[in-house]
């Protein structure tokens, strides 16, 4: 059964589907192969998956200029091969494709940058694994905090500041939220309010500095493989060297967006594909009609497959805006910013009700969990919600479009 | 400070034994379930938490006598003309708590409905049955096993195809059915459940009413085997596996109502489960009102509060009001269960068709409202410590049973439009 249908493959390159399609046999071998077997294991499966995926395909030293140890691919030129990379990573599990998309994007945020140099030893490290967690702006809960709000209708304040002490930066935040990751992150991207400019910065901060604190797990819908927690820093002491950004990072969230969307539509292909060899075997009504034979169940198959193919085109023109900052500007601009995160919110729901849908034609197969769906929806969803409310980012495009946000 | 209890209800339907009860089954939600629920997904296969809280609700508070005679140890209610509403109230409140152990619950009280419920009270049955459920102070849960492996939603499509497709049969062999089968699925199986409720037919390939039987067989009758519990998306409380049945012998009195009026008073079943279903829904709504309340009274944008926050305000405003469309409805359903003399009789196809279209429509609109709902929480919403992820996963596994929403949508179809093919 052929479950997707064609769009315009324009300025894909035959070395980024050759990519992409090691990478899609790589998630055949080992991830769809044996989750049906170790589900959301994260030693046996998980973990495992994400040092092949990193470390044997190379994803971890794809952006980083060879000269540091990387491939030498800048991030311009790898949006498509990396978005159709991590829509593959995704029919595996999102998760992991996660894990990765937080490293990438927190390497496409900086390289280039004055800094990158210096800093890619801590994310491209040799003979290991280096997740990212990033720590970034987020809703406030309880008595306003030393960040503070921006003053702005859709601001969320940092979790963090970081004090210039000399030459170096002194990080404090309590209970602050990863992204994800906190759990098995070596290297924190936290995105700070810099005193006493009081504007923001992104800093590095390895994991295991002195008075980094892991503290209580954040136990989530889905992403098993991102396991999280809470993170305290407490007086820790940044070299000044990994103040990675100056700003607001936008850079980072534009390519998480990208990345994030590619995964979602990864897992609705992962959903097609679990419904279509479900659906073979099945019979309705008792008159030995197959189950796609019959017309509302067509109907809606057919809605799921257009769906996907939406979502498809709409993840690779993000690449290829992505790809062309000549024509539209650079990742950290506002507008290339907001219309990523945009699309991203607006793939990642479409991904998830097209799974919801599955998951009604396939009843109670579509929640059991030996079918793999249900982790699917759970994934999206929480993909979802981490890129955030799309009504507060939308005061942020009224702002940009018409000059002002409301309150 | 507002709460859940000013979410409109018709208080014209409502019995002072409704609040009673409903008072009784919320202190048990808040001390007993709430504080645990969160290690509930932990608990799906063994049930250390959840078996107190059930032992608790069905067996010390005595909520699993409710449908038995007086007579017999029961609180009567199968004779009283308040059950709909009566049961509305109480698959609320629980559900407000976890839907998983709603279900487990509503779905003791299915079977039982087709002995205890007039006009059709076997007063032979009962006294058999009642003993277990009125004479204990453990939970004693009941199974409907009806779904097949072949079949899926088959067996409840009874308009179209009246248990043709049911392989399960019962043979009679003196005063003694015979019952060879296999089910899968059936809520409080996966070695929950003390009794079973088997719809079977007693002619294979027959599409007569008369040869589908519903059966009463004690899980413990030689021939009965539970398989172990199935892991799911949400809803630990509720164990489904796979039930198989090899030359059970029981006596014939246990089949529910006889040639017939099995098949006609299931269709009361359908339609209580619907009831049921919709209650459910209304109490995950309504703690997802609670939880959203105290998030968006703590958390801040923009320097203000999310409630004061004008276009999450709006969202804010969009949830409720699905929650009051969706508790008057349910309601207003439950009572038309009990006025048969205004609304005719609650196996009818009219009621059955009216119980499938609320019921899908309020799980449509529920799960779009929590999706909005985690959206306003942002990473706040996918964390467990929050519950309203949760209430999401049990919302869907609401939606897709009984048939899902396809089944529900032919039947809606098939009597508001008459078809007559589907």
């Amino acid at each position: 059964m052929d479950l997707q249908l064609p769009i315009s493959g324009a300025g894909i390159e035959d070395e980024q589907r050759a990519f992409a399609d090691a990478v899609r046999g790589w998630a055949d071998r080992e991830l769809i192969a044996r989750r049906g077997t170790l589900r959301e294991d994260y030693d046996a499966l998980l973990r495992p998956a994400l040092r092949g995926l990193l470390l044997e395909l190379g994803l971890q030293a794809h952006l980083w200029p060879e000269a540091q140890g990387g491939d030498g691919q800048r991030p311009e030129e790898a949006a498509m091969t990396l978005a159709l990379a991590l829509e593959q990573v995704g029919r595996g599990d999102v998760g992991v494709g996660f894990v990765a998309a937080c490293q990438l994007a927190t390497a496409a945020a900086i390289r280039g940058g004055e800094r990158s140099a210096a800093l890619a030893p801590l994310l491209c490290p040799s003979g290991g694994e280096a997740i990212v967690a990033p720590v970034l702006p987020t809703l406030e809960l309880g008595p306003p905090g030393p960040t503070g709000g921006q003053g702005r209708p859709w601001g969320r304040p940092a979790q963090a500041t970081a004090r210039a002490d000399g030459e170096r930066w002194i990080v404090d935040g309590e209970d602050t939220r990863p992204l994800g990751c906190g759990q098995d992150a070596a290297l924190l991207a936290v995105l700070c309010r810099l005193e006493p400019a009081g504007s923001a910065g992104l800093l590095l901060v390895p994991a295991d500095a002195a008075g980094v604190r892991r503290g209580a797990p954040i136990r989530q819908t889905g992403l098993a493989a991102a396991r999280n927690c809470l993170v305290t820093f407490r007086g820790v002491v940044v070299p000044g060297a990994q103040l990675a950004l100056e700003g607001e990072a936008r850079g980072l969230r534009t390519w998480l967006a990208l990345f994030l969307a590619a995964l979602s539509s990864g897992a609705l292909l992962s959903g097609l594909e679990i419904l279509g060899d479900w659906a073979e075997s099945r019979v309705i009504k008792g008159r030995g009609q197959r189950f796609v034979d019959n017309s509302l169940v067509a109907e809606l198959m057919a809605a799921l497959i257009q769906r996907s193919t939406l979502v498809r085109l709409v993840v690779r023109d993000l690449a290829r805006v992505l790809g062309q900052p000549g024509e539209h500007g650079a990742a950290d601009t506002a507008p290339v910013s907001l219309a990523a995160l945009g699309a991203a919110q607006q793939v990642a729901r479409w991904a998830g009700e097209g799974l919801s849908r599955a998951m009604e034609l396939m009843g109670s197969a579509g929640y059991a969990t030996e079918w793999n769906l249900e982790r699917h929806w759970r994934d999206t969803r929480t993909l979802r919600s981490l890129l955030g409310s799309p009504t507060l980012d939308r005061l942020e495009l009224a702002a940009c479009c018409f000059g002002h946000g409301g309150h | 400070m507002r709460g859940i209890d000013q979410i409109t209800r018709p208080l014209e339907y409502l019995s002072p034994m409704d609040d009673l009860l409903g008072g009784i089954v919320r202190r048990w939600a808040d001390e007993r379930v709430i504080p645990n629920r969160r290690s509930f997904d932990e608990d799906w296969r063994e049930h250390r938490l959840i078996e107190p809280a059930l032992d608790r609700l069905l067996g010390e508070l005595g909520l699993q006598r409710v449908l038995f005679p007086e007579e017999l140890g029961g609180w009567g209610l199968g004779h009283s003309d308040h059950l709909g509403v009566a049961s509305m109230r109480l698959m609320e409140e629980i559900a407000r708590a976890d839907s998983g152990i709603a279900v487990a619950v509503g779905v003791t009280f299915w079977p039982l409905l087709l002995i205890c419920r007039e006009p059709h009270v076997s007063w032979r049955l009962c006294r058999e049955i009642a003993p277990m459920f009125c004479g204990t102070t453990k939970a004693c849960l009941a199974a409907n096993a009806m779904t097949e492996p072949q079949g899926g939603a088959d067996i409840e499509n009874l308009d179209l195809l009246r248990g043709s497709t049911i392989t399960t049969t019962a043979a009679k062999d003196g005063d003694e059915w015979v019952i060879n089968g296999h089910k899968l699925w059936p809520t409080n199986t996966g070695g929950a459940a003390g009794l079973l409720a088997v719809v079977c037919t007693t002619r294979t390939g027959s599409s007569d009413p008369e040869d589908l039987a519903v059966i009463f067989v004690p899980a413990d009758r030689p021939g009965v085997t539970q398989g172990a519990p199935y892991q799911k998306a949400g809803m630990a409380a509720d164990k489904n596996g796979d039930v198989w049945l090899e030359d059970v012998r029981v006596p014939l009195w246990y089949r529910a109502c006889g040639p017939g009026d099995d098949f006609r008073y299931f269709k009361e079943v359908i339609a209580f489960g619907n009831m049921g279903s919709i209650a459910m829904v209304s109490g995950v709504m309504l703690n997802a009102y609670e939880v959203l309340q105290r998030f968006a009274n703590q958390a801040r944008v923009g320097g203000r509060t999310l409630k004061e926050h004008d276009a999450t305000a709006g969202v804010l405003a969009d949830i409720v009001a699905d929650l009051e469309v969706i508790r008057i409805s349910g309601y207003q359903y439950a009572r038309m269960l009990d006025r048969r003399d205004l609304y005719g009789p609650p196996w009818s196809d009219e009621i059955v068709a009216k119980g499938r279209a609320l019921k899908y429509s309020a799980c449509d609109r529920a799960l779009r409202s929590l999706g909005r709902a985690l959206d306003v929480m942002e990473s706040f919403g996918v964390d467990r410590e929050w519950d309203l992820e949760k209430h999401w996963r049990d919302l869907k596994i609401i939606q897709l049973w009984m048939g899902g929403k396809q089944l529900c949508q032919m039947e809606t179809a098939r009597w508001y439009f008459e078809c007559e093919s589907l």
